[in-house]
């Protein structure tokens, strides 16, 4: 029995009751089954590596009927990022449990919360590109949802990323029908066989990928993000920042590297290299001029999130297995996901420190260090895996991302990854020189509810700076064949 | 686990387990925070006595542990590490001793000493790195865990001081990432062993080893205050005393020169980067280096300011060692990674004792500290004369190396240069000496002060580290002294040279 359908099933399920129980006032209840779910979730990604780790790639036929069949497939890639959103999302829901004793939580969070989770893993697995368009624009209402949660000018900015959620969807939309006109299939599982290079193919991709980069927020379509994910409420935050926006560029990267490698050129991977070089760049030097704390660790996302537009420039075009791919991939993967850890792990430091020193204001950090040791700790931490740096996972995905563009003799990427590193100090620094200041009167403690699942999940880049072999393994199936995989 | 193998892990675990421990204690807990701590740098020691009997017997200790792949995170016990490992851990063993009594009632102790028991692991983990990858990573989490301890006083100029740090660290640490990449995508995985691995590679890469030296030289600079790379080092000297010692003495200073004696000598081998043209070019640095951070050291009126540069100067000497190519110059240069390291750290603790006790921390202000203590001033004398080069003092066993060794290899200019840094050195040093010996002090000392001399813990460490500035130059003869141990370090390379010559060694 294939783990696949329960992932899907199990969050649905509890989102519907959740939503009920939040009805009947029973908010207590809504977050114990929210911790719960998040659990079993985790207990079902682990399943589902277990199945996926020694090869093939999973499959699970979910529906066949009236001509339209519909698979589940997991291959090492789709588990790892289920593994990392169930970990994440298990924090993340100890962390809102602990946040509503410290301020009010609505409780609507928990089923848009649930809801969102079955959407993302909806994305990593279904095997159909029309059930991929709903599953992504229910991670577009649910994300969005869950800033209104915010209230007030958070209003605003969730009607925007609605906008621009769904508009991204339907441009995807119009892509996928050129596809099938072209092809006569939309399962991932057909495409490869079946779409020869032909103008209406490579439009249809053009499309699908741009209605996706304006979702991903990829530079320069990244206008609606900051306002977005510095006003939703802290526990909402970093899932937005560290899961939602990387659905976006998974779904890129299967289409591209997975179900259409042969529409792909060299230069089409350039260009969204260099998007993603200026978001490295812009969004560092954002993040610079940031006076929130929150506003400062959104723009380092919108830096971060330049790296895996990395991946492109150097796989593009490529069809034959080489170093420089075999890096690139697996860098750039292992560093989507300690990114994840990582910047989850910042976002509930960042919202137990504004909520100790009662206002999201950088200054109002002076001292911190004395008084919320534990949240600036996982905030450093994570920062340090951001900036790329040992003993975490940042430095190993940075490491191959380095080796690709040396190996690929691509030394621009280098000097831009090294760059962006820079930058990250600098932001860092800012905080930690506020944090270490001895200053009376220093702000509150920070709650020790939200400031251990910072520093749990800050562990757990630590945990990945010290062993890649596995994950590395698992990465192996069903990789692309410019990174060496079978297929 | 084979012994073998577990012997690395409990050099780093000795320091590593009581940082987390410490880290996790509560502030009162000042009882268990020391003993914790003492204990774990008095086992570091004594692991350090197995390490070198051990090696002594031509036994090897390695832990190896694949992080990727294709590369392995690999903690090995050799020739060159233990010159550095066992200075590391007595003078770490010393400063806690020093931290202990010079922190006494300050704030956010158990921060200070969980960092500071953080970065010995950091240091030991540079000491052990196997490879270019370990040390990359214990080089990095040295930069790390050492900056809550430069920012410790939280004020304006602390901080800013630590701006500085992490600025320059974090630069010189890219630079050294790309280094490590590069070296690692174009010839493979490659380990540090005794004589060199890149004999082989010499032909084939030859422009690529040469982008590689100047980029790892120059990233491990930055540590090593090499000029023009040593801006943030002046400006680090806000920390606490005892962090200063221990910045300057062995950990981040010293771990720069110590890297770039292993990049000349276990990476490339000598005659690899002699044939490559390398050292030329670092000897030159390396003057330069040790001439202008001496001069800049005479107008320096700030007695840790003065020290600050004249460590830049000091710590050069070990790099224009392995520069200048030769076995007897190799032998300076790996004795004065001890050497300096046991002068700098007594003068430190001088300047942490006089400031603590009279609150005095100018040169111009040491009027009548010989008088008051007169044991620390008599510390400070020793370490001082041995920076010097006066006979038979520490210093003096490294510079007549360096410029036997020199003259030697047909470099007619180091006898000249060691000469002159010796004057500015002399220039900078002597005032210190005679302001506080037989200057009269402008007023008498405020009759608060109830002791005579520094207190027991601060005074302590200084005579030990003294009495070893001492040792180690009129004992240089004896087995185990400093000096011996070099000798034999440049026996085993050049034995592994040899072997490369012939076929490479296993």
């Amino acid at each position: 029995m294939s783990a696949l359908p329960w992932l899907l099933a199990l969050p649905l399920a509890a989102a519907g009751i959740t939503g009920a129980l939040v009805r009947l006032r029973r908010e207590q209840a809504a977050a114990a089954l929210g911790v719960v779910t998040s659990l079993v979730l985790l207990a079902l990604a682990l399943v589902l590596v277990a199945e996926v780790a020694p090869g093939p790639a999973a499959r699970h036929r979910l529906l066949d009927a009236g001509g339209l069949a519909l698979d589940l497939r997991a291959d090492g890639l789709a588990a790892l990022l289920v593994v990392v959103a169930a970990v994440v999302g298990v924090v993340g829901a100890a962390y809102a449990a602990g946040y509503r004793r410290a301020a009010p939580l609505p409780g609507a969070f928990w089923p848009w919360w649930l809801l969102l989770t079955a959407a993302m893993n909806g994305v990593f697995i279904l095997g159909h590109l029309f059930a991929l368009y709903v599953a992504f624009e229910l991670v577009g209402v649910a994300a969005a949802a869950l800033v209104a949660l915010g209230g007030g000018r958070a209003l605003r900015s969730a009607r925007r990323y609605l906008v621009v959620a769904v508009a991204g969807s339907l441009v995807f939309l119009v892509g996928a029908a050129l596809l099938y006109a072209a092809t006569g299939t939309l399962a991932l599982a057909e495409l490869p066989g079946q779409a020869e290079p032909s103008l209406a193919a490579g439009v249809a991709l053009g499309l699908m990928t741009l209605g996706l980069l304006a979702t991903a927020a990829l530079f320069p379509l990244h206008f609606w993000l900051p306002d977005a994910h510095a006003q939703a409420p802290a526990p909402a935050s970093p899932l937005l920042s560290a899961l939602v926006l990387k659905v976006y560029f998974y779904v890129v990267v299967v289409l591209w590297f997975q179900a259409l490698p042969q529409l792909v050129t060299a230069a089409a991977g350039v260009v969204l290299g260099v998007a993603g070089a200026a978001a490295i760049l812009w969004g560092g030097v954002a993040a610079l001029t940031q006076r929130s704390v929150k506003g400062l660790v959104v723009y380092s996302t919108l830096s971060q999130m330049g790296y895996l537009w990395l991946i492109p420039a150097i796989l593009a075009g490529q069809a034959e297995p080489d170093p420089a791919g075999w890096f690139g991939w697996h860098g750039g993967i292992y560093y989507a996901i300690t990114h994840s850890s990582a910047k989850a792990a910042m976002l509930m430091a960042a919202g137990a420190l504004v909520h100790a020193a009662g206002a999201d204001r950088l200054v109002r950090l002076r001292g911190a260090a004395a008084r919320a040791p534990v949240a600036v700790f996982a905030f450093a931490l994570a920062g340090v895996n951001l900036v790329g740096l040992p003993p975490t996972g940042g430095f190993v995905g940075k490491w191959y991302l380095l080796s690709a563009a040396v190996a690929g003799g691509q030394w621009w990427i280098a000097a831009v990854v090294l760059a962006g590193g820079g930058l990250t100090a600098a932001y860092l620094i800012r905080v930690l020189r506020l944090a270490f200041m001895r200053s009376e009167p220093a702000p509150d403690p920070a709650a020790p509810a939200l400031a251990l699942p910072a520093l749990g999940l800050a562990l757990v880049t630590v945990l990945l700076g010290f062993r890649a072999v596995e994950v590395l393994a698992l990465l192996e199936v069903g990789a692309p064949a410019v990174a060496g995989g079978a297929t | 686990m084979t012994a073998e193998a577990a012997l690395p892990l409990l050099l780093l675990a000795t320091s590593l387990l009581p940082a987390v421990v410490v880290l996790a204690l509560p502030e009162h807990r000042a009882l268990a925070r020391n003993v914790l701590t003492l204990f774990g740098a008095i086992s570091k020691v004594a692991l350090m006595a197995v390490a070198l009997l051990g090696v002594a017997q031509g036994l090897t200790f390695e832990l190896r542990y694949a992080v990727l792949p294709d590369l392995d995170l690999v903690l090995r016990v050799e020739e060159i590490p233990l010159l550095f490992l066992t200075l590391s851990a007595v003078l770490w063993l010393l400063t806690t001793v020093y931290a202990i009594g010079y922190l006494r009632g300050d704030a956010h102790q158990a921060r200070f000493f969980g960092f500071f028991n953080l970065s010995v692991a950091a240091t030991m983990g540079v000491g052990l790195a196997g490879n270019l990858f370990t040390f990359l990573v214990f080089f990095e989490l040295l930069t790390l865990s050492t900056y809550p301890l430069v920012v410790h006083k939280g004020d304006t100029k602390a901080l800013a001081g630590g701006r500085a740090y992490l600025a320059y660290a974090v630069a010189g640490g890219s630079t050294l990432f790309l280094a490590a990449v590069w070296l690692h995508v174009s010839v493979g995985p490659v380990e540090l062993v005794s004589g060199g691995v890149l004999a082989d590679h010499a032909d084939d890469h030859a422009l690529t080893l040469r982008g590689v030296f100047a980029l790892l030289v120059a990233g491990m600079g930055v540590k090593a205050a090499l000029m023009p790379l040593h801006g943030w080092l002046p400006r680090a000297m806000v920390a606490p005393a005892p962090v200063s010692a221990l910045l300057h003495a062995v950990a981040v200073v010293k771990a720069g020169a110590y890297g770039i004696v292993r990049v000349v000598v276990d990476l490339y081998g000598l005659d690899t980067a002699e044939d490559l043209g390398l050292l030329g070019p670092l000897a030159a640095l390396a003057a330069i280096t040790l001439l202008l951070g001496s001069a800049r050291a005479i107008g320096a009126d700030g007695l840790k300011a003065r020290l600050a540069y004249s460590t830049i100067g000091q710590v050069a000497l070990v790099t224009l060692g392995v520069a200048l190519g030769g076995v007897v110059a190799l032998v300076g240069g790996l004795v004065h990674l001890v050497h300096q390291g046991i002068m700098k750290v007594t003068l430190f603790y001088f300047a942490g004792s006089v400031e603590q006790e009279l609150g005095v921390s100018r040169v111009s202000e040491l009027a009548g500290v010989g008088r008051r203590m007169p044991v620390a001033m008599g510390g400070a004398t020793v370490a001082g004369l041995a920076m010097i080069g006066v006979p038979p003092l520490a210093g003096f066993v490294t510079k007549w190396h360096l410029a036997l060794g020199g003259a030697q290899d047909g470099a007619w200019w180091a006898p000249v240069l060691l000469g002159a840094s010796t004057l500015l050195t002399a220039a900078y040093v002597l005032p210190i000496l005679h302001t506080g010996w037989f200057a009269t002090p402008a007023q008498a000392w405020q009759a608060s002060a109830r002791r005579w001399e520094a207190a027991p813990t601060l005074l302590v460490p200084l005579v030990a580290t003294a009495a070893l500035t001492l040792g180690a130059g009129l004992l240089a003869g004896a087995p185990f002294s400093p000096l011996s141990w070099a000798e034999l370090v440049a026996e085993a390379v050049l034995v592994g040279e040899q072997g490369a010559e012939v076929g490479g060694r296993p």
